[in-house]
């Protein structure tokens, strides 16, 4: 029942939240300076193309008809066609998605392979794993990503020759091996963020009441740990994973960006320096929508996992 | 006061003070960081420590301008967006009962919008600047401060010397101003210590992929994006901005948890 009220809440909080999210798009077509017809169809557009433009989005008419004329065009999958290549930007999604969504799934798992046992071992094992763990991960989270891609780069493709600079290969074997440094930079950037929190959330689930009662009554170390810490310490620390949906994608658009990764990072990037419209529209809608779906997933996740949720 | 001087005097204070100072020197240390000398692509050396760049400019001066550029902006979005926090946060927290539930609403559907992707679409529109960059913050960075001065004010609000103060009938904006606010606003310095660091971060990132300040500036993130297609032969230009991205946002983290322990307490 808890957790049902709680699906039903978040979800009636991501609604306003696509809402807002379709709103911003179609603000941004308001507050660029200069006709939003012309940033809409391109500079080399026609004025024929221009009025069809205006029909098409509504521009002439008041900001309630445009929104719900997006909305409208939305729900159809329209997103608008790209003004440098003429494709529809559903195409685009479709034919560079794949790249981000492979990369973004593989360092976060990554990410959290990594975090767990580090977490964990920070979390029960005292102070001064903890203080270095704490101490890592400050200089680690403060690591520029775009930067670090570029020193990885450096040192592992330039001077060192084992990976190569970039690009995303071919077959199952040049797959990994261009995966392997993006993989490293993403966990670099989201692993530290889950280890503090892991670490803490672990630290204080071993000070509850019940973990020192069992702890007291001779229950076995590893078997309390597994059953008892690690119960209570997790959904926080996936709400927190919901929580960095926004970072990964930022992570992403760098991480492609350093490694020459042609994936939805490297469309957004592309787009906003030629000034496509609706291609950037298009993405902020789609991205951002995967961002609250990813909250949304996350915070119910971790509500299931709670042990509280059962009773 | 002597936990400000403790700070202060912390490692990570006094790196934080000379990052300062160099940002208020760097026009009379380095006066001409533009120049262009016959002095091309040099490796670091010692009359050039960073080296130099393709057009002979030395690379230490450009970290000293950027460094000066990068701290002023950091500082300006966290004052733009604490004054927004704890406007928001403190009326919520003041006022309670109606406005407080709006407060918790808005708080609620910020936290969740992708903020990173609404920077680059807003700075995408408005064009780069540093207006841009202030009125992204003011939108989306003050969602920290407001909790932190929502929560401080509502507890201080209940404190005994304040209903006294209310009582003998002192009105409600000096008991705001001179009892509520002090009080509240500790923790909020506090935390904007360590936010100056991650604003810079932030605006080195927006600015590396090209959307917060014009082609050109001298700010850290635009260094490394202009020195990454040389990342071959002149890896200078790319590792050493980087490298002052990483010292000032480690130093304002540690400074501002040095700031956050209690006065005369341990570690």
């Amino acid at each position: 029942m808890r957790i049902l009220r709680i699906a039903v809440r978040r979800v009636l909080l991501g609604v306003p939240l696509l809402v807002i999210l379709l709103l911003v798009t179609v603000a941004l077509q308001k507050i660029t300076p200069g006709d939003p017809a012309r940033a809409l169809a391109g500079p080399r557009a026609s004025e024929e193309v221009l009025a069809a433009t205006r029909v098409k989005y509504r521009l002439d008419d008041g900001v309630v008809a445009q929104f719900t004329s997006a909305v409208g065009r939305a729900v159809r999958g329209d997103l608008g066609v790209s003004n440098r290549s003429d494709v529809p930007v559903t195409d685009l999604l479709v034919e560079r998605g794949p790249r981000s969504v492979l990369l973004a799934a593989v360092g976060l798992g990554a990410s959290v392979l990594i975090a767990f046992p580090l977490g964990l071992a920070a979390g029960t094992r005292g102070r001064r794993l903890r203080s270095a763990v704490d101490q890592a991960g400050l200089v680690l989270m403060n690591l520029p990503t775009y930067w670090l891609a570029l020193v990885v780069v450096l040192v592992f493709a330039l001077r060192l020759e084992w990976f190569p600079t970039g690009g995303t290969g071919s077959g199952w074997w040049g797959t990994i091996h261009h995966l392997v440094l993006p993989t490293a930079v993403m966990a670099a950037a989201i692993a530290p963020v889950l280890v503090r929190s892991l670490a803490a959330s672990v630290e204080r689930a071993m000070r509850s009441d019940h973990v020192v009662t069992a702890l007291a009554a001779g229950i076995p170390r590893a078997q309390v740990i597994r059953r008892h810490v690690v119960r209570n310490a997790l959904p926080p620390v996936v709400t927190l994973l919901g929580l960095q949906a926004g970072g990964v994608l930022f992570g992403l658009v760098v991480v492609e960006l350093s490694f020459g990764i042609n994936g939805l990072g490297t469309l957004l990037f592309d787009s906003v320096r030629n000034r496509d419209f609706p291609v950037v529209q298009g993405l902020t809608l789609v991205l951002g929508a995967c961002v609250v779906v990813a909250n949304l997933l996350a915070d119910l996740v971790g509500a299931v996992l709670d042990p509280r949720s059962s009773t | 006061m002597s936990r400000w001087r403790r700070a202060l005097r912390s490692p990570s204070g006094v790196v934080l003070m000379v990052l300062v100072l160099v940002a208020v020197a760097a026009p009379w240390l380095w006066s001409a960081p533009r120049d262009i000398t016959r002095e091309r692509l040099q490796s670091p050396r010692f009359a050039h420590p960073f080296g130099s760049t393709r057009l002979g400019q030395d690379v230490l001066a450009q970290v000293g301008h950027a460094l000066r550029v990068d701290l002023t902006l950091g500082v300006a979005a966290v004052a733009v967006s604490a004054a927004v926090g704890v406007l928001l946060g403190g009326a919520a927290g003041y006022l309670g009962g109606l406005v407080d539930r709006g407060f918790v609403l808005l708080a609620d559907l910020t936290q969740a919008l992708p903020v990173a992707l609404l920077l680059i679409a807003l700075a995408f529109a408005l064009g780069t600047g540093a207006s841009t960059i202030l009125i992204a913050f003011a939108l989306f960075g003050w969602l920290p401060y407001a909790r932190l001065a929502r929560s401080s004010v509502a507890r201080v609000r209940d404190l005994e010397y304040v209903r006294a103060a209310e009582l003998l009938g002192i009105p409600a904006h000096r008991v705001v101003t001179r009892h509520v606010v002090p009080n509240a606003l500790d923790q909020v310095i506090v935390y904007a210590a360590a936010d100056v660091g991650v604003a810079v971060q932030t605006i080195a990132a927006l600015a590396f992929i090209g959307v917060s300040l014009p082609d050109g500036t001298l700010e850290l993130g635009r260094m490394i994006a202009t020195g990454a297609p040389r990342l071959r032969d002149a890896w200078w230009l790319t590792v050493f901005p980087g490298l002052m991205l990483v010292v000032v946002g480690v130093a304002c983290g540690r400074f501002a948890r040095h700031l956050a322990e209690p006065a005369g307490g341990g570690r």
